[in-house]
């Protein structure tokens, strides 16, 4: 696809901010469609990193699932481990690549909340990594805003 | 809006005796309010003999909001400050019928020749933030200061006792996490496990708490003069911290921890704090309360995210609130809980 989609909002946006934005009358309608531009912007961006950013949330989220596994004898929420960690995306939409994000989230949160029950070192050092993996995988979602100018 | 003009002049020459030939001479929708409409509209009406004009601001229930309470909260918030040395708009009227506007609202006066500034800015202060930051601590203050008993805010607000702030505010904010997130929150969820397994200690006493206390939700002048506070939607009583934690939170910062709200220092702010409200700041609870915003914040945001996706409510500042303050908030929350949790591990 040529432009593709990004340029495409990118452009749509630059219009709306610099030509239709400043002829609308009143505050409201104007801060509205600065801010769907402002979401344009941001679409933009996601629109190339999107599936990246959940195939690296997914890849980091399955090492400590299976790690995890280790550290815990339940039986159902080995179950719970054992089938998140295996999951797949069944294509490479970001609906499907979400429906395994979020099954393995889900996941990371029984995990975690196990491990921070066991009160011991090993325990300790698994809800450590467990937390630096989230503040990166939360790092990878924010957007870029545009410039102050 | 010409229907919304001339509806509420209909009520206004309904509600306000000895008045006639009611006319909404402007009216303009406000930008942001996402938890209700706001408009502002001027009216031109016979009062006496006399041509009045007077402004009006009105505040809406929409139908879908970022935050569910009821009207009457922010009316009677305003109705106990106006007057004192905490600066808001005179409440004029409280409508739950329907047949007026639809849906519930209030009126309160124009506070003219005011703006408020955006919250996501590095700078929307210049050279008025030290003066303004300087006001922004001392109204925290006198809010906290003033009895809820004698300004007539325990007769509509509920009085936890001091030992049960931390978890009333909890308990009420994990609720709405599990009933509108959109999808599994571990960062969220690991953070209210940590603020149950370390709860804060009692507040020496019970306060008005703003709820919504930070930069954005003020109105001030081009000499820095704070004329307004604004937006008491999520007014309780509780923890006088919970303010505080809220309006140093650093998403109102640009991420900057040390400058609440991009103005004056924090540190020079709880000093003036101090002063204002009569109280010392306990840094165990502020670290527990500090976290506490943070899970606040998502709670409202995923509200706004479910909002917007369910269609209840397009507004697009729903989206934005639930993408973008999600996401920032979430990583602001990621590493507050990877440090605390390294502390606990060295301890």
């Amino acid at each position: 696809m040529r432009p593709e989609a990004d340029h495409i909002l990118l452009g749509a946006c630059a219009e709306l901010s610099a030509s239709i934005a400043p002829a609308l009358p009143g505050d409201y309608a104007t801060g509205t469609l600065n801010l769907i531009g402002l979401m344009m912007f941001m679409v933009a961006g996601e629109y190339d990193r999107a599936a990246d950013v959940r195939h690296a949330d997914i890849e980091a989220m399955r090492v400590l699932l299976r790690d995890g596994l280790a550290l815990v004898h339940d039986p159902s929420l080995r179950a719970t481990l054992e089938a998140a960690s295996a999951a797949t995306p069944a294509s490479l939409r970001i609906s499907a690549l979400d429906a395994v994000h979020d099954q393995m989230a889900a996941a990371i949160i029984d995990l975690h909340a196990a491990v921070e029950a066991r009160h011991d070192r090993t325990g300790e050092a698994l809800a450590t990594r467990i937390w630096s993996a989230l503040v990166d995988m939360s790092d990878r979602h924010v957007p870029s805003l545009p410039s102050p100018t | 809006m010409d229907e919304i003009r001339q509806r509420f002049a209909r009520y206004l020459a309904a509600r306000m005796e000895g008045i006639t030939d009611v006319e909404i001479v402007t009216a303009a929708r406000l930008h942001g309010g996402a938890s209700r409409e706001t408009y502002r509209l001027r009216a031109r009406y016979l009062q006496e003999g006399a041509t009045v004009e007077r402004g009006f601001v009105l505040r809406r229930d929409p139908t879908g909001s970022l935050i569910e309470t009821e009207r009457d909260v922010e009316y009677n918030a305003y109705r106990a400050y106006h007057g004192t040395d905490v600066p808001v708009p005179e409440p004029l009227f409280l409508e739950m019928d329907g047949q007026w506007l639809d849906r519930p609202f209030f009126v309160m006066e124009e506070i003219t020749g005011c703006t408020a500034a955006p919250p996501f800015q590095p700078d929307p202060y210049g050279p008025l933030r030290d003066r303004i930051g300087t006001q922004f601590w001392n109204i925290l203050g006198a809010i906290h200061r003033a009895d809820p008993a004698a300004r007539g805010l325990t007769r509509c607000l509920d009085m936890p006792a001091p030992a049960d702030c931390w978890r009333q505010a909890l308990d009420y904010w994990a609720a709405v996490i599990d009933a509108d997130a959109l999808s599994p929150q571990p960062i969220v969820q690991g953070a209210i496990r940590w603020l149950r397994r370390n709860p804060p200690p009692a507040p020496p006493r019970v306060t008005v708490i703003h709820g919504d206390y930070r930069t954005g939700n003020f109105l001030y002048d081009d000499t820095g003069t704070i004329r307004a506070v604004l937006d008491w939607e999520m007014c309780h009583l509780g923890d006088p911290h919970e303010d505080i934690a809220w309006a140093a939170d650093p998403l109102w910062a640009f991420g900057d921890p040390t400058r609440a709200g991009t103005m004056i220092p924090t540190e020079e702010g709880l000093r003036l704090w101090t002063q204002a409200s009569g109280m010392a700041v306990n840094p165990e609870s502020l670290r527990w309360w500090q976290v506490f915003a943070m899970v606040k914040g998502l709670a409202i945001w995923l509200s706004s995210s479910r909002e917007y996706a369910t269609g209840s409510n397009r507004d697009p500042i729903l989206a934005f609130s639930g993408w973008f303050c999600t996401a920032a908030h979430n990583r602001m929350l990621a590493e507050r809980l990877r440090d605390l949790t390294l502390e606990e591990c060295a301890a």
